[in-house]
């Protein structure tokens, strides 16, 4: 009975992080757009010395990566320096001082990761499918 | 002026259009969150509040108990037991006690035609219903003259008459108690029910008309409501009262026991004030996303328009005109955002309904769930927060174009 109240209170506060979340991703998109659509020059000028579609891709895809995790690392890092400073005040009774959960650290970077990756890659895909002449001219 | 500067705001705006959009939803994401988390904290007050006032917040409950202590030459473990003369002497003992009632229960044989159950009966004074906050909801409650008449008058609580009477009209009809008969005069409305709580399933009689069912002599308990806010100095002077009278220990806890709702609830503000803390906490850390992603949009557009600042610049603008005219872009972004966020949360507060709270526990406790409460006040509160946002990252990016160097500027590529 009372596990239901429980749930309740999981329930939301899972949605309040889903939401948190989708902030942040939309963030990341829309930054990752501009930043990559202002590169559509470079990616012109590594096609015209010979890059292959495939390549340019992957040079997204590893910039974004890397972005991700190195930002997301700082976050579980900022996390769980915050909640053992929490762990070290003496706390109201019955309250257990907050843990990291291994499993929603993962889905919060991983779902952020897909989020830039694919936000990266849409733009360059678009910039390398572009004649390189084209690409080069675009201001 | 400031259509000059709406207008460029606005051009500038429609020039990116996807990259303004998905910026204002950030915003407006970010405060639909900080409104909708404040409006469950409120929601989660108000469902507590609700909980407790079914039982009445301001009542004090005594009953008796045995002693732990010696005093004044007595052992310990001495039954304290309480009397009718305790209702006037509590009364005499401490002033700020409203009403007062004893109450005399047994598990009575309740019958009507050919059904029959075991049910409490309780044998109170008529102030117990403003005591206890019991709501009648067909008929009537009884009073003092049912009290001095010793009617045999009852009150149903709503399952007992449900039980006794199924959808049959229950009031001037008459049921037998352990043989004798009493006259329905009052059905109580449906209160919380939790878990095999009975407290639908309680009939009230008075306390004088209890006496043809058992001996009132000895009462198994007091309960009272009072005036003013000093819960905890209430509860101690009625114990040091009833100590008097029936000589223990008046820092004996055990000698008589006493139940406070107050306290309860006092303990519950706690959490609740806590959980609105850090619900507005999370909603600021939330819009604060936003506006990171609003201040990496401005600067990048700063950068993008380097070369615009340098004419402008070069044609006699002032740092402050550029500054007025990044922010003046941010600020729109946010309000924009910020009024279609309060819209999108207001559609979820009336979409969403009750979230569980109580009604997992309890039965007929509706009112002891979480609705979502946009009030004025958290409106108040995430339009400063909005503000506060939108100003500290539509500064910085506007500072930086203001105070960029014309020659500098115009030679960017």
């Amino acid at each position: 009975m009372v596990g239901k109240i429980f749930d309740a209170m999981n329930m939301f506060l899972g949605s309040v992080g889903l939401v948190t979340l989708g902030l942040g991703a939309i963030g990341i998109v829309n930054i990752m757009l501009v930043a990559v659509s202002e590169r559509t020059r470079e990616i012109g000028l590594r096609k015209a010395l010979g890059a292959t579609n495939r390549s340019i891709m992957m040079q997204f895809f590893l910039e974004g990566l890397f972005l991700t995790t190195l930002s997301g690392a700082i976050g579980i890092g900022a996390a769980a320096a915050f909640m053992a400073a929490l762990g070290t005040l003496p706390s109201p009774s019955g309250f257990d001082t907050p843990q990291l959960v291994p499993w929603s650290a993962a889905l919060s970077m991983g779902a952020l990761s897909v989020a830039g990756i694919v936000a990266g890659i849409y733009p360059a895909k678009k910039a390398a499918m572009l004649e390189p002449v084209e690409a080069l001219r675009k201001e | 002026m400031l259509k000059d500067l709406l207008v460029q705001a606005y051009g500038a705006m429609k020039h990116n259009r996807r990259r303004t959009a998905l910026t204002m939803l950030g915003m407006a994401w970010g405060i639909a969150t900080v409104v909708l988390l404040l409006a469950y904290g409120a929601g989660f007050g108000r469902a507590i509040n609700n909980i407790f006032a079914n039982f009445g917040t301001k009542v004090i409950g005594v009953f008796p108990g045995r002693t732990s202590t010696g005093a004044g030459g007595t052992k310990a473990g001495i039954a304290i037991k309480l009397k009718e003369d305790d209702v006037e002497r509590i009364r005499n003992g401490v002033p700020l006690i409203r009403r007062i009632s004893p109450e005399v229960q047994i598990r009575g044989n309740v019958q009507h035609e050919s059904r029959s159950f075991q049910f409490s009966v309780n044998g109170d004074y008529a102030a117990i219903e403003r005591i206890r906050n019991l709501k009648v909801e067909e008929g009537r409650f009884f009073n003092d003259g049912d009290s001095l008449s010793r009617a045999r008058v009852v009150v149903l609580a709503s399952e007992a008459k449900a039980k006794l009477f199924s959808g049959q009209y229950a009031l001037g009809e008459s049921i037998r108690i352990n043989g004798t008969s009493f006259t329905v005069i009052g059905v109580l409305a449906s209160g919380m029910q939790e878990g095999d709580d009975d407290i639908n399933r309680q009939l009230y009689i008075p306390f004088t008309t209890m006496g043809d069912l058992r001996s009132t002599e000895y009462i198994d308990a007091l309960w009272m409501d009072y005036e003013g806010m000093d819960h905890m100095k209430i509860e101690q002077s009625v114990r040091s009262t009833m100590a008097s009278a029936h000589q223990f220990n008046p820092t004996d806890r055990r000698a008589v026991q006493i139940f406070n709702a107050m306290k309860q609830v006092k303990q519950f503000e706690i959490i609740t004030t806590g959980l609105q803390i850090l619900l507005a906490f999370i909603g600021t850390l939330t819009l604060g996303i936003g506006g990171v992603g609003l201040m990496n949009i401005m600067l990048v557009a700063v950068s993008q328009r380097t070369r615009e600042i340098g004419v402008e610049k070069a044609l006699g603008a002032r740092r402050r005109h550029i500054l007025l005219q990044f922010l003046a872009e941010a600020l729109a972004i946010t309000f924009t955002g910020g009024a279609l966020g309060i819209v999108i949360a207001y559609a979820i507060s009336f979409g969403a309904g009750r979230l569980t709270l109580y009604s997992a526990l309890a039965k007929n406790a509706e009112a002891g769930d979480i609705q979502l409460l946009i009030s004025p006040m958290s409106l108040v509160v995430s339009t400063t927060i909005l503000i506060a946002v939108g100003l500290i990252s539509g500064m910085l990016p506007a500072i930086r174009a203001a105070n960029l160097d014309p020659i500098e500027a115009l030679r960017y590529e």
